[in-house]
């Protein structure tokens, strides 16, 4: 899939990204305005003038970023970057955080997300998560998958129950290693098996946007590689969002790349590109190994 | 000496050892170049030296304070004339007992029997003996063992671990007086029952369904015969455990799921300790709440409804034993709930999955076995739960299951066995003790089903 980019910079771009009080690195300073393509054409989701708060402490500065259909967007950036924060902002998991207040304009298929209408029960559904640590229920594996489609009232029969979860597992390639355990609980697979287990969950309600807060960081290499390969196949049907701190894993499974630093967005392109040629010197900086 | 004076004594001269075995183990040191050529820290040495002073003196004495009673009034009784030897405990009680009023000087001398007079001189003389010389071998043996002490102090000596062997008998000791008791109270408990199953027969006991222990101290009494059958205070217990749980496992579990999910920080912060306050009141406040209060309300309220309401009724004492538990089971119920991990609630919420629909389906299952333990702790509590029973529930063995009507329940029932003049051989005291043992054994068995449901959940769950 290739999403059109707005090459010219005609789509209105808000500014204001640079805080030059803010510190810097070494000189550099921030970018005026995210550099880059952030901006696309047709886009599934877009984020405008994004601002994340935790109390008083401003934890994302004015991110503007579009993310497109069936598109793999990765987000990386040194640690407290504001990349998971960014990420929970975009499904609304930040609402259970009480100190967090989130300003801007952040749309899924021109919905408002946070519009008094948009019920976030409802918004997570279409914008499902898979976590940094695999969080199995301690249920059985069919039950973990099942959890969502019953919630949902996603079949009436039990054959229906049982189609969803032999693909959803399919897709998330457990099937062949599941079918035979179904009934036995999903916190006794292995730490890859769990995160594919939390995928098939995620998948199981037909999410329109899956959002991956490092799903790789507390598995091995051979885990990795088979979740790795996992989020190419989802990506032909969903549109994926991934938070990494391994570059390569961002230069392996995404599309675009976009580089946060210290909660601004530094610069979004295409990733065969950040990790050739960035544009800016923050993301050399960062890609080089100079920092992080 | 007095015993406290000896104690005084032993402290001053263990401390002594201490600094003197101290200071020599520093003084040897220093001739080496160093604390560090020592084997053990100078503070080792000194404690050694300290223990040897005290420990084996204290032995002597407690073993004397143990031990003398017996010795002494063995002496007594041997050297009274053959016309006087007791034929029986009592009497040999009897006989030790009038010795040691005439040498208190509670019976007068003079109208006593000359050779109980000569033995109550012989057991002053005797004890005062006894002390003198236990004072000076206790004395004598802690002045040696400070010798000991100070003597072996050399810089090969492995005092650490010695020390660390004394002080880790000290903790092993500390922990075996908890097992103890409960085993000496466990083997009264069972040999008094015992006794009892000797007067009644246990199968009349447990399945009888009949209880009214008034026994005849004569036997042209009238009711010469109580009847010893237990099921009915076991109902009357199950019934009242009953309201109790009724009232408390709704109430304190969504207290709890309220104040671990739904409330504020700042609402918690003031709610949670409220809540514990209710497990600060003491039992027989709410005794005399229930008595006094809820049972007269209760009988208004069902007259009004033309109910028959006793004026103690089960429901009374029941539903101020579950307010009683409230907090227990809440505040338990609570730390689970709180255990479960937050990466759980994100990850249903994540699913689109609302906060009641994550309480039902994710964090409840995942803290049930926590939950379900703390239920069965807080059911044997209440089984084993008196004051409130003793002043709201009745007197009378009913076999019922109204809740209006009038039970009792095992405790109270071993508080009125108790309480008052009591003689030890008859089988109505004793059946307290059989009692205790049937209330001892279900809640074991009740503790024990706990631990098994909540590990057999663990492993099913983690």
């Amino acid at each position: 899939m290739v999403n059109k980019m707005v090459t010219d910079i005609a789509v209105e771009m808000p500014t204001g990204l640079v805080q030059p009080e803010q510190e810097n690195i070494d000189g550099i300073e921030y970018p005026k305005q995210t550099v880059g393509t952030p901006l696309l054409e047709s886009s599934k989701m877009s984020m405008r003038n994004v601002d994340v708060f935790y109390g008083d402490k401003q934890a994302i500065f004015n991110v503007n970023v579009d993310v497109g259909q069936h598109e793999v967007i990765a987000m990386i950036g040194p640690s407290g970057c504001g990349k998971s924060t960014f990420l929970r902002s975009i499904n609304r998991m930040n609402d259970t955080v009480e100190s967090c207040k989130v300003t801007g304009q952040l749309t899924l298929d021109g919905e408002d997300i946070y519009s008094t209408k948009m019920d976030p029960v409802a918004l997570r559904a279409r914008v499902g998560m898979v976590f940094q640590k695999p969080n199995p229920f301690p249920k059985s594996i069919y039950d973990n998958v099942a959890y969502g489609p019953r919630l949902h009232g996603l079949a009436s029969r039990r054959a229906e129950l049982d189609e969803i979860v032999e693909t959803s597992l399919t897709r998330a390639g457990l099937w062949t290693e599941a079918k035979d355990r179904l009934d036995q609980p999903g916190t006794g697979l292995s730490g890859g098996q769990q995160q594919r287990l939390c995928i098939a969950r995620a998948i199981a309600i037909s999410p329109e946007v899956i959002l991956m807060d490092e799903p790789c960081s507390a598995l091995d290499p051979i885990a990795t590689a088979k979740i790795e390969e996992l989020i190419a196949e989802l990506s032909q049907n969903y549109t994926i969002a991934i938070v990494t701190h391994s570059m390569q894993q961002a230069a392996r499974v995404s599309h675009r790349t976009a580089y946060f630093h210290l909660g601004r967005l530094v610069e979004v392109n295409e990733t065969e590109k950040v990790f050739t040629a960035p544009e800016h010197q923050l993301t050399e900086a960062y890609i080089t190994g100079r920092f992080g | 000496m007095q015993t406290a004076n000896l104690l005084i004594v032993l402290l001053i001269l263990s401390a002594v050892a201490y600094y003197m075995a101290r200071s020599r183990s520093v003084a040897q040191a220093q001739s080496l170049g160093g604390i560090r050529h020592l084997h053990s820290l100078p503070f080792f040495y000194g404690m050694r030296a300290a223990i040897w002073c005290a420990l084996p003196s204290l032995l002597l004495l407690v073993a004397w304070l143990l031990f003398d009673e017996p010795i002494i009034s063995s002496f007594l009784i041997s050297g009274l004339p053959e016309s006087l030897q007791p034929t029986s405990a009592a009497e040999h009680n009897l006989l030790l007992n009038s010795i040691e009023n005439i040498a208190s000087g509670a019976l007068s001398a003079e109208a006593s029997e000359p050779a109980l007079v000569a033995a109550a001189e012989s057991l002053r003389g005797l004890r005062s003996t006894g002390a003198n010389l236990v004072t000076a071998a206790v004395l004598s043996l802690s002045v040696l063992g400070m010798g000991w002490g100070w003597v072996k102090v050399s810089p090969i000596l492995r005092a650490r671990q010695q020390v660390e062997r004394v002080f880790r008998g000290i903790l092993l000791s500390c922990a075996c007086v908890a097992i103890f008791t409960t085993l000496g109270i466990l083997l009264s408990v069972l040999f008094e029952s015992f006794r009892f199953f000797q007067a009644v027969p246990a199968t009349e006991f447990l399945f009888g369904t009949e209880w009214s222990p008034q026994m005849a101290i004569r036997s042209d009494q009238v009711g010469s015969s109580g009847s010893f059958g237990a099921i009915p205070l076991f109902v009357g217990t199950l019934l009242i455990s009953f309201i109790a749980m009724v009232v408390a496992v709704p109430v304190g579990l969504m207290s709890a799921i309220y104040l671990a999910e739904y409330a504020s920080p700042r609402m918690r912060g003031f709610a949670k300790p409220t809540l514990e306050v209710l497990a600060g009141i003491p039992t027989v406040v709410y005794g005399f709440f229930a008595a006094l209060t809820v049972a007269p309300f209760i009988r208004q309220t069902g007259e009004g409804f033309g109910l028959q309401v006793s004026s103690e009724s089960a429901l009374a004492a029941g539903l101020v034993m579950g307010v009683m538990i409230i907090p227990f089971i809440s505040s338990l119920a609570d730390d689970v709930i709180n255990a479960v991990p937050q990466s759980l609630r994100d990850g249903s919420l994540g699913l689109g999955a609302t906060r009641s629909e994550t309480i039902k389906k994710v964090i409840f299952p995942a803290a049930l076995p926590g939950i379900v333990g703390g239920v069965l702790l807080a059911v044997s509590r209440a089984i084993g739960e008196t004051m409130i029973v003793v002043m709201a529930a009745g007197l009378a063995a009913k076999m019922t299951a109204n809740p209006l009507d009038t039970v009792t329940t095992v405790t109270v029932q071993i508080v009125t066995l108790l309480v008052g003049d009591q003689e030890f051989d008859s089988p109505k005291t004793l059946a307290a003790f059989a009692l205790g043992l049937m209330l001892f054994v279900v809640t074991l068995v009740l503790n024990f089903v706990a631990l098994r449901v909540v590990k057999k959940y663990r492993e099913q769950y983690d």
